[in-house]
């Protein structure tokens, strides 16, 4: 739990990264003879790969902020 | 026309319905019944305001021109989300923490509250955001002329029948919406309820309606998604040509712009209220853009398809349902883009105007009060009027840009142009954000730097179609210096103008203000606020910038009462004084104290005002040498062990306080009532004078019968005044020992108060009592006659004590919570705060007032009177005159007897 606890922000840090990457991959395409519609599915797919990964994990890390974040905590009344 | 009209009525109907929900989500709100409006869900849609009618409409064309290019408009923002943990998280901790209300404010707060600095961004956000404004009243009257005629001849704005007017009409609705809502309060969080649930239904609206023509699209002219697949491999765009550099270069632009932008800094970080909504945001924003742009292609590839050659993409969204005489689904577009429109103005208008009106108009209005906060009138109402008046001088200024401008290609390129702008905020930003060593020079030569060289290679060329002067520029460069040349700045040519642009003045802007960071020193506040900043999430670093100083807690409530309203201050203030053990509405005023005052006022009005409004009273902020130890990293270790011990001492220093109190009042009682026994003998032995005098001479009989009576009816007079004076001391006593009995009746406010009236000023009514009768109907069940008793006493101390020369007295009643609370104001010369404690004490007596021939048990017995009600009475500080405030439980739970 410990161990866990202590990786979970190093993986959402990364997550930009991975992002980045996903985003990249389309530009060393240039000389290849790939179309419109394939460069469409990839980078949607991808965008919505990087979407679950981040709610995944996000769900995670918001669940651990409830107890010991007070000041995370609405004061509205 | 009849297509107009029945345009103009939906619009209107949508606007209606807008109005409509923003109202009852104030209202909800204000009940304390709206925690839904504040869910993760709705604080996602309201991230929305991103997508304006540029993306709405522009995505098409933008997909036309340039193929898949238009996405990185949306990837950008989806990494910025995705990384939220490491870098939003932070901006909104300290939004909130810091009170933060605008993007400048956050900037200036950061380099030692200097409004230099809060000028600089503001001014940059208004020239980068009005253009962008412009650009939304452009697209509703493109799409209104796309109504009326011309559908496919490509639109000129200008040559559309009523399009000023529609532009007009639409920039004054947005006006009065962002006026009622955006300012209906002013809010301590800066949190708009209405506006925010608003924008959040336009979210949904706009994202159906371009779902809506995208399945239309796919499934219905195209027949399915592998057909529409082949479509698009058949069509014009189907070569996958995009330049690398404009790619990563517009991600990371959109990126920078989606944290800077004013309108997304005010939903993201003003408008948060809570950070764990951000947990949400990080993926379901993301997912929400995904959604936005899933059917752009297919639009523009059947776009180009079917509509002649030299229609505009831009309205494909609009055209191609109305081309296939799908007049509904065209009228539900029309409605989503006007909903893209409608959200971005409303929410820039608000970000801008409040920071032109806390960083401009008030530090100005400050200046031309001469003394300032402490003698001016009611800032609160101040503040409000700069702010409406923000808000109409901004979205004027943008149909102003759309008049001049005209329309046309060059506004339809100020959206990249504009986030270009605006993210020149991101090097002091993420500066300020992570690195300690960043300085308020620093990040002024690094604003002023990029913000020139974005306005000298982006904006200046973008208007080079209309002005001579420009055109020369781009090709000779100035006074014919070649490496000078805008676009090609160095001789460096050959780069996309934007990417130029972005490269030259991003990393000139990020260069300069590290190097003038390294070379210059923070003054102490930068200092402990950049503290503050990068370590936001250790507690510790939360270091007072107020030395201990002799600042009147009474001038600070006026001041207060005066910027978040007297009841909201007024709690803050008695909050305070019972965390410091004390009672009443005056804490001392302990710098940890001024501190927090600080943040609350800067809620309202900005950091840097509510720092210079705090220092005119304060006297100058100085910081010690063990505020900076404590800022200073070695300091951490120590104080972990010293944690402990500050508790402790903490403890001390309350219990110390509470002594101090106790003993100050003790000594000024024991002199009292040194004071009263002589004066009680005195007032017992003058009628038993006389009365022992006149007895006499009655006894032996030789005066005149005429005189007789007369004699009589002195000492009758004069045995009455005895007895009035016993009586009271009797009626004290009794309430004090808690023999008395309570007759409780049920009764009205208002009887009470009109039978304690009449009776308080029967001898003379030179004193003026103000009342309002509407307020005071409520209903009591309590001792009537014990209440009365306690309002005549206070009305009648008013009429003896009150010196003005035309005394008046008013009466307030509200309710708070399960009380009614009533005050009694005069505007005489109040009591000075050092008899403010002993008032309610037996013989207390302030001045010499023998004169009014009270024994000073009037207000004693007041008390002891609301203690037995389960109430209290109590003096209330920083009024206009003396005021006393009495508080009753509506159901009346009695104390013990």
């Amino acid at each position: 739990m410990a161990h866990g606890r202590s990786r979970l922000p190093d993986a959402l840090a990364v997550l930009p990264l991975i992002g980045f990457l996903i985003f990249s991959v389309p530009l060393i395409w240039g000389g290849m003879e790939i179309g419109t519609a394939t460069a469409l599915i990839y980078l949607f797919w991808g965008w919505f790969g990087l979407c679950l990964l981040t709610a995944v994990l996000s769900t995670i890390a918001s669940r651990r902020m409830r107890p010991d974040d007070p000041e995370a905590g609405a004061p509205d009344p | 026309m009849t297509i107009l009209n029945s345009l103009v009525a939906i619009a209107l109907i949508y606007v209606v319905l807008l109005f409509l929900i923003a109202f009852v989500a104030e209202r909800l709100a204000v009940r304390g019944r709206g925690r839904w409006l504040r869910s993760p869900l709705v604080y996602t849609l309201s991230l929305s305001v991103y997508c304006t009618a540029w993306t709405f409409y522009g995505a098409v064309g933008y997909a036309a021109r340039s193929g898949l290019e238009f996405l990185t408009i949306y990837l950008g923002p989806t990494l910025v989300l995705a990384g939220w943990w490491w870098g939003l998280r932070k901006l909104v901790r300290i939004g909130r923490s810091q009170r933060i209300t605008s993007i400048a404010d956050l900037i200036s707060s950061r380099f030692g509250k200097s409004n230099a600095l809060a000028v600089i961004v503001t001014l940059m956000a208004v020239i980068g955001t009005t253009p962008y404004i412009a650009l939304q009243l452009q697209s509703v009257t493109l799409a209104v002329s796309v109504f009326t005629g011309g559908i496919m001849a490509g639109a000129d704005p200008r040559g559309a029948p009523d399009a000023q007017s529609v532009a007009a009409m639409v920039a004054l609705g947005l006006a009065l919406f962002t006026i009622l809502f955006g300012t209906r309060n002013l809010d301590a969080n800066e949190r708009h309820h209405g506006v925010v649930i608003a924008i959040a239904v336009e979210a949904v609206v706009k994202l159906a309606a371009l779902i809506a023509v995208g399945v239309f699209v796919v499934w219905e002219l195209s027949g399915g998604i592998g057909p529409t697949l082949a479509r698009i491999e058949a069509s014009p765009i189907s070569e996958w040509n995009v330049s690398p550099g404009r790619w990563m270069g517009l991600t990371f632009v959109a990126a920078a712009a989606f944290i800077c932008l004013p309108r997304m800094f005010q939903v993201m970080v003003v408008e948060n209220a809570d950070e764990r909504h951000l947990a949400v945001a990080g993926w379901a924003f993301p997912l929400y853009m995904l959604a936005m742009s899933l059917f752009v292609v297919p639009i523009t590839v059947v776009g180009l398809d079917l509509l002649p050659a030299g229609a505009n993409p831009d309205l494909f969204v609009l055209t191609l349902p109305l081309s296939q005489g799908r007049d509904g689904l065209a009228f539900f577009a029309f409605i989503g883009g006007f909903s893209a429109a409608t959200s971005m103005v409303i929410v820039a208008a608000i970000a801008l105007s409040t920071m032109v009106s806390n960083h401009i108009v008030m530090p100005i209005w400050l200046r031309f009060q001469g003394e300032g906060a402490s003698v001016s009138g009611d800032v609160r109402h101040m503040v409000l009027l700069a702010r409406r008046i923000s808000i109409a001088g901004v979205v004027f200024l943008g149909y102003l840009y759309f008049r001049l401008s005209g329309g046309g290609s060059a506004l339809a390129a100020i959206g990249l142009i504009s986030f270009v702008g605006v993210s020149q905020f991101l090097p002091a930003l993420i500066g300020g954000l992570f690195w300690h060593g960043a300085t308020r020079a620093g990040a002024i030569a690094g604003l002023l730097v990029g913000f020139f060289l974005w306005v000298y290679t982006l904006l200046l060329p973008s208007l080079a179609s209309d002005a001579q002067f420009v055109a020369g520029l781009l090709d000779q460069g100035p006074l014919g210096q070649g490496w000078l040349d805008p676009q090609a700045l160095f001789g460096i040519s050959g780069l996309d103008p934007l990417v130029h642009a972005l490269v030259w003045a991003l990393t000139l802007n990020a260069l300069v203000f590290v190097l003038v960071s390294l070379v210059t020193t923070p003054d102490p506040i930068e200092r402990l606020q950049g503290a503050q900043f990068v370590r936001v999430f250790d507690r510790s670093a939360n270091a007072p910038g107020w030395s201990r100083s002799a600042a009147e807690s009474e001038d600070l409530l006026i001041m207060a009462q005066r910027i978040i309203g007297p009841q909201e201050a007024q709690r803050l203030f008695q909050a305070e004084s019972a965390r410091q053990g004390l009672q009443g509405y005056l804490p001392d005023t302990t710098p940890e104290f001024i501190n927090r005052l600080e943040r609350e006022l800067s809620g309202s009005v900005g950091a840097a005002t509510a720092h210079a409004m705090i220092a005119q009273i304060v006297g100058r902020a100085s910081v010690s040498v063990e505020d900076l130890m404590a800022v200073a990293d070695e300091s951490a270790q120590m104080k972990e062990h010293s944690t402990q011990l500050e508790a402790k001492s903490e403890e001390l220093a309350r219990t110390a306080r509470q002594l101090r109190r106790a003993n100050d009042k003790l000594t000024e009682l024991s002199r009292q009532k040194d004071a009263f026994l002589s004066q009680i003998s005195h007032e017992l032995r003058t009628p038993m004078t006389s009365i022992r005098a006149f007895s006499e001479i009655l006894r032996d009989g030789d005066g005149d019968p005429g005189q007789t009576g007369k004699f009589a009816g002195v000492i009758h007079d004069e045995s009455q005044r005895l007895t009035r004076l016993l009586d009271d001391l009797l009626d004290l006593s009794v309430l004090e020992n808690g023999q008395v009995t309570l007759n409780l009746r049920d009764g009205r406010l208002g009887q009470v108060l009109d039978h304690a009236q009449g009776a308080a000023t029967a001898m003379g009514d030179d004193l003026r009592v103000r009342r309002e009768r509407a307020r005071e109907d409520v209903a009591l069940h309590t001792d009537l006659d014990r209440l009365s008793q306690v309002f005549i006493n206070l009305i009648a101390n008013a009429r003896k004590y009150c010196a003005a020369p035309r005394p008046e007295l008013r009466i307030d009643v509200h309710t708070e919570g399960d009380a009614v609370v009533i005050d009694f104001i005069d505007n005489g010369a109040g009591i000075p705060a050092d008899k403010q404690n002993v008032i309610f004490e037996k013989f207390a007596r302030v001045g010499s007032d023998q004169a009014a021939g009270g024994a000073g048990l009037g207000l004693a017995i007041c008390r002891e009177i609301m203690t037995r009600l389960g109430g209290s009475v109590s003096y209330l500080p920083g009024q206009e005159g003396a005021a006393f405030r009495v508080i009753l439980p509506l159901r009346a739970q009695m104390a013990a007897q």
